[in-house]
């Protein structure tokens, strides 16, 4: 499933969405673990 | 081998099922069952309690269950486009976490986070200004439904994701070779050919969910109050109320028993609307 990562033509629409998808994942990760993290640390 | 799961399947399944009779009896723990005919049904149809509990149901339930389709879904298609592996790996591993926390436990954090004494939610909204004064969520009529859909999508999206992922796998590559020779980019390719192959999965899915639509029950129990009651009571809630709380087994039977004849009905739909549609049923 990689394909090349390269802001050339015919690739640039590949490399912006791959970008958008790796801030939103972060994003993501981001949601599933403050909640989590900030109850375990106001714990100790 | 068979006599432990015919042994299971009696005595929690086929069993239980003789106390149906008691929906049509009066039984308190001080009474014995006594035969009133539909009388619980009668007192059940004209309660306003209930009929609030079973739109609550309906909402909250389907409204989850359709989230829950387009999140698993989405995230899936987007899981799948992450090239590098690790990353993929440690993606799934985050996103799967909170399914393995108890519903008792998120409930206890969502509840610090959603605190107005110190919660990290209210204290970040009023110092960016778009609150002035901190919100009980979980006493507000206005957001315990959001809030319950976000706790809930927050716990099971990525857990819902792994049977997508696994049918988005077991598409053929061949499929997506020849759709690039025929000069498809990626989002034809998902649109013409991930998304069609999911969609006998995704109808599986739905199916199998819609069953549970009327069993909502631990999720909203840990998260409700009395303050809420109009927007959060569902069928079993108020059964348990009613039943254990109230000693009315008689009546919390005829609840169950009607609650269970809905689920049968939206199930033999589903299916029927899967028949029509796709050719076949699953049930």
């Amino acid at each position: 499933m990689s394909q090349k990562f390269s802001f050339k033509k015919g690739y640039r629409g590949r490399a912006i969405f791959v970008i958008f998808n790796t801030i939103f994942f972060i994003i993501v990760m981001a949601t599933m673990l403050i909640p989590i993290i900030k109850v375990c640390v106001d714990s100790l | 081998m068979f006599i432990p799961v015919f042994a299971q399947l009696w005595v929690f399944h086929y069993w239980p099922m003789a106390g149906i009779r008691f929906a049509f009896t009066k039984y308190t723990p001080f009474i014995q069952p006594q035969y009133i005919g539909f009388d619980n049904f009668t007192r059940l149809f004209n309660e306003p309690r209930f009929w609030s509990a079973f739109n609550n149901t309906l909402i909250l339930s389907i409204g989850n269950l359709l989230l829950s389709m387009i999140f698993s879904v989405g995230i899936a298609l987007l899981i799948n486009e992450i090239g590098n592996a690790i990353a993929k790996k440690f993606v799934q591993t985050v996103i799967y976490l909170p399914h393995f926390l108890s519903w008792v436990v998120v409930a206890a954090i969502f509840t610090i986070i959603l605190s107005t004494q110190g919660g990290f939610v209210n204290d970040l909204l009023v110092k960016l200004g778009i609150i002035d004064e901190p919100i009980y969520f979980m006493a507000s009529k206005d957001h315990w439904r959001g809030i319950w859909y976000f706790i809930n999508r927050w716990k099971e999206t990525g857990w819902g994701t792994i049977i997508f992922l696994a049918a988005i796998t077991g598409i053929s590559p061949d499929l997506y070779e020849a759709a690039e020779i025929d000069g498809a980019g990626r989002l034809k390719q998902t649109w013409y050919i991930t998304i069609p192959s999911l969609m006998n999965t995704i109808l599986v899915v739905f199916i199998l969910n819609l069953a549970k639509v009327m069993n909502v029950f631990e999720s909203v129990f840990v998260l409700y109050n009395e303050m809420v009651y109009d927007v959060s009571d569902v069928i079993k809630t108020y059964t348990y109320r009613v039943g254990l709380q109230n000693n009315d087994y008689g009546y919390s039977t005829a609840v169950g028993l009607f609650q269970s004849v809905v689920s049968l009905i939206l199930v033999t739909g589903a299916n029927w609307f899967s028949e029509k549609i796709n050719g076949r049923g699953i049930v």
